[in-house]
């Protein structure tokens, strides 16, 4: 047992174009390409020997070779990069590497970035509900296609040849994606997880331009807000609902029958009625009117007027109502009675005066009387249905954002995407 | 502990537990301990350097049970190398921390017997990815197949079934994060039987110490 520290790197000269290569993960890579040249070394044995010759030129990459992050809690240093594409549209792919855990993968396409990590426990893919399984997530089906190496630098730990093909799966469960890789002699699987620009920055100390379009496992903001305000929002609908409750309670809804207008009779005159004695504070009141109507129409006018200080609280309503048969048999339409809620008003007594213009088929005034009552002191649903809508709002903001979003992201899918909105 | 006098160069050595080998330090002479004797039965390569965090004296943990590392062989094949850390439980029980790319896996050999379906040795070299096997009972995939040699080796060794020449050997997985390797070499076939363990699980100590890098 020894306690020496140990370098972390060793260098070597390139056989080929003699530029020095650092390596920095001698034991587990068994190819290094050299960053210069691009050829390929075997780096397996203490002999090094040359794989394959290239001459290359140095390519540049983001993250250099040698770069150090911590991501997740973990310090992972780059130590191969290669350029892959599918028809031409091409990506990134940053080999990391720490003594300790062993690999990773960075994955740049279009400046979006996640962490990839070979899936050991490939029984755990199974079949899924709307694709596969994979540890408690439901992936979709995303992509497929055939993918190309074009360009390898640095160390990896196996032998990857510009040209390699390998046949690719993508499944995602943002912020997950479940990446399949067939060749003829293995399939592999990746566990890539999106990292928004601000992680690899800032485990980088690297500044990023902007991303494009969406990626297919990238999390949807709203998505995310939403998930994060829904305690908020199924506590403000409760918080309504109980207040709704409470104030149905409390409410005394005293039922005050304040008699029989004739509107024939006083058709362009104000009928007097009550007084009504109004107990409860600043209340709402319901005026209902109900009349055996047909083929009429009635608009009344209430006035209820204060007796101690003369002030006038005013409102209206009308109704109708019309039947018939024809050739599809008994219609009818309208309604026989109204109910409307009065402006908020003081305790006290009221007169209530009514007035009204109304009318038949038969060009005259109504003829049936028109039964008035009003509800005393009520909680009208309509400021919880009010509280309920506001509180919506930014909720159905957000899941019409959503939607668009999800419509992008399926819109580059290469398969159907039917039924994407949860 | 017991001590010993390298029969070769005459150096002092140890065995720290019941491991059958050892190497010696000092002229790498590969040594097979029997009830009273030692001899040299081979002579055997230093272990080429790498940047594992894993030597000698590490000590572990596999499911609760504690085990320290006594030795290692490294392995090599056409495209690369491995290395696989002999660990001891206790002085008559050991397994093999195999280290390849990044990956743990703890395997403990098992008997030929154990092997169900496998093909005898003459036909090894038939054997092809995706074919199954039943070891112990139990599935397993065969997922690579490779001819592998020792590159190297150091310490005390339970077994050096590939220290002397090639061995055909098969990797192969079962369900979840279960694992075997079968090595055949000759007449003889060795199944190694464990499963993937994850760094972190392990709880090592004394790991070594690298310039730079903080676990």
């Amino acid at each position: 047992m020894s306690n020496e520290t140990h370098p972390p790197t060793k260098s070597i000269n390139c056989l080929v174009c003699g530029a020095p290569i650092t390596l920095r993960a001698l034991g587990a890579s068994v190819m290094v390409a050299c960053p210069s040249c691009r050829s390929q070394l075997d780096i397996s044995k203490p002999e090094i020997q040359i794989i394959k010759k290239f001459r290359g030129t140095a390519e540049r990459f983001q993250l250099p070779l040698g770069s150090r992050g911590s991501l997740g809690g973990k310090t992972f240093e780059v130590i191969g990069a290669m350029i892959r594409s599918i028809d031409g549209f091409r990506w990134t792919e940053y080999l990391l590497f720490t003594p300790f855990i062993g690999f990773r993968w960075l994955v740049e396409d279009q400046g979006h970035w996640s962490l990839g990590e070979t899936v050991k426990d490939t029984s755990a893919v199974k079949p899924g509900a709307i694709g596969i399984r994979y540890q408690d997530h439901e992936f979709r089906k995303f992509a497929a296609g055939e993918a190309e190496v074009e360009l390898v630098v640095g160390e990896f730990y196996w032998r990857v040849q510009v040209g390699d093909r390998a046949a690719t799966r993508d499944w995602v469960a943002p912020p997950l994606m479940l990446s399949q890789e067939k060749t003829a002699t293995e399939t592999t699987w990746t566990l890539l997880q999106y990292l928004e620009p601000d992680e690899v920055q800032s485990a980088f100390k690297i500044s990023l331009g902007d991303r494009d379009d969406i990626a297919p496992h990238q999390p949807c903001p709203a998505s995310m807000t939403l998930g994060s305000i829904q305690r908020y929002l199924w506590g403000a609908l409760g918080l309504a609902l109980v207040l709704q409750i409470a104030t149905l309670f409390a409410a005394r809804s005293e039922s005050i029958v304040v008699g029989d207008y004739l509107p024939a009779a006083n058709h362009g005159q104000e009928t007097a009625f009550g007084p009504v004695h109004l107990a409860a504070g600043h209340s709402l009141n319901e005026i209902t009117a109900h009349a055996p109507l047909n083929d009429s129409w009635v608009e009344l006018q209430y006035a209820l007027v204060n007796k101690a200080t003369g002030k006038s609280y005013e409102m209206g309503q009308q109704f109708e109502f019309y039947s018939g048969v024809d050739s599809d048999g008994a219609w009818s339409e309208g309604s026989t009675s109204a109910s409307t809620l009065l402006p908020a008003v003081p305790a006290g007594d009221y007169d209530i005066l009514v007035d009204s213009s109304s009318g038949t088929s038969r060009g005259v005034p109504v003829q049936e009387p028109i039964h008035v009552t009003l509800t005393h002191d009520v909680a009208p649903w309509r400021n919880f249905w009010i509280a309920c809508t506001v509180i919506v709002l930014y909720p159905a903001i957000l899941l019409y954002r959503r939607f668009v979003f999800e419509r992008r992201r399926w819109g580059a899918s290469s398969f159907d995407t039917h039924a994407i909105i949860r | 502990m017991t001590s010993f006098q390298c029969p070769t160069c005459g150096a002092e050595g140890r065995f720290g537990g019941g491991a059958p080998y050892a190497v010696c330090r000092f002229c790498r002479s590969l040594l097979l301990r029997t009830d009273a004797t030692l001899q040299a039965v081979g002579r055997v390569a230093a272990v080429p350097d790498d940047f594992s965090p894993l030597q000698l004296g590490v000590g572990g943990q596999f499911d609760g049970q504690p085990f320290n590392v006594v030795g290692r062989i490294r392995k090599v094949w056409e495209q690369g190398s491995w290395n696989e850390w002999c660990v001891m439980f206790d002085i008559h029980r050991f397994g093999w921390l195999a280290e390849a790319q990044g990956d743990l896996v703890m395997t403990f050999e098992r008997p030929a017997s154990s092997l169900e379906n496998a093909p005898a040795p003459a036909h090894a070299a038939e054997v092809a990815p995706g074919d199954t096997w039943r070891i112990g009972g139990r599935n397993f995939t065969v997922t690579d197949v490779k001819r592998a040699a020792c590159q190297g080796a150091e310490g005390e060794l339970a077994g050096i079934s590939s220290i002397q020449g090639d061995v055909l050997s098969v990797d192969l997985h079962g369900a979840g994060l279960e694992f075997a390797t079968v090595e055949f070499r000759g007449d003889a076939v060795s199944p190694y039987v464990g499963r993937f363990v994850e760094f972190d699980d392990c709880r090592f100590t004394n790991l070594r110490r690298i310039d730079g890098w903080t676990r």
